[in-house]
């Protein structure tokens, strides 16, 4: 089997893969959030190193809601432009302008999705915090192992699409070739 | 030194023309597809492989020569 087969064949499950997530994904996070699961002792154990009142007030939940909505639709941005990339993949085609493009903008939201992890949860504990008597406000910045790996995949990402943009204009200059 | 006002004509219709080869049956001796073949005879492609040149010229009996023409820019017609 060569690698064009192989790549097909693994794509394909993939692509099936991809779109069940870019569709439960978002109706999971809707589902726990209108069942009450983002509540208030998922946040305190979430944030457990932060003090912040025992009632929460509602601009403040508006706020902490519309910060997990944009992560929601970041990971959807990713997924959808993975399930394009793996569909390309299942039809055999890897080395189309159009792949290129797509492994480009998952890098680009890859590290779309690190920086707002980082900037995120500092923008929580600032919501959280907000409440508080002056002085008892915190500002936090935190970065983990996993955002690290996060920007270097995205990094990575983004310049093997470059690569990819690169192949494709050699692979279309060689089809000019009979 | 290279002139620049330089291009390479494609005469494969003439042979084809010479040779009665239908474009349909030269294409399947040489296995490239009939539409690869059209672009070709139009100087329509970027470069022929010296493996298709080497096949067309034993399905035509003929020499590159006889296939590709160096004409001055101004000379050609099209």
């Amino acid at each position: 089997m060569n690698t064009l087969s192989q790549t097909r064949r693994i794509a394909r499950p993939l692509s099936y893969l991809t779109t069940v997530a870019l569709l439960a994904y978002p109706f999971a996070m809707l589902a726990m959030a209108l069942s009450g699961y983002f509540n208030d002792a998922f946040l305190r154990d979430a944030y457990d190193a932060v003090t912040f009142p025992a009632v929460l007030s509602a601009p403040a939940w508006g706020a902490i809601y519309a910060i997990g909505v944009g992560s929601v639709a970041l990971i959807c941005a990713a997924l959808w432009n993975m399930r394009a990339l793996l569909v390309h993949y299942a039809t055999g085609d890897v080395l189309g302008p159009d792949t290129a493009l797509r492994i480009r903008r998952i890098g680009h939201l890859l590290l779309a999705l690190a920086i707002y992890g980082v900037v995120s949860h500092t923008l929580t504990v600032l919501v959280l915090t907000w409440g508080n008597p002056a002085g008892e406000r915190a500002l936090s910045v935190a970065f983990s192992n996993t955002d690290l790996f996060l920007f270097l995949a995205a990094g990575l990402m983004a310049v093997i699409g470059l690569a990819m943009t690169e192949a494709a204009r050699v692979a279309d200059e060689n089809r000019a070739f009979v | 030194m290279p002139n620049p006002g330089i291009e390479i004509i494609v005469r494969l219709d003439v042979v084809m023309a010479q040779r009665k080869m239908k474009g349909r049956d030269l294409a399947a001796q040489i296995g490239i597809t009939e539409a690869n073949l059209s672009l070709l005879k139009s100087g329509k492609v970027k470069g022929i492989r010296f493996e298709t040149l080497a096949k067309i010229c034993a399905a035509l009996d003929c020499q590159p020569g006889d296939l590709l023409e160096a004409v001055a820019e101004n000379e050609n017609p099209n």
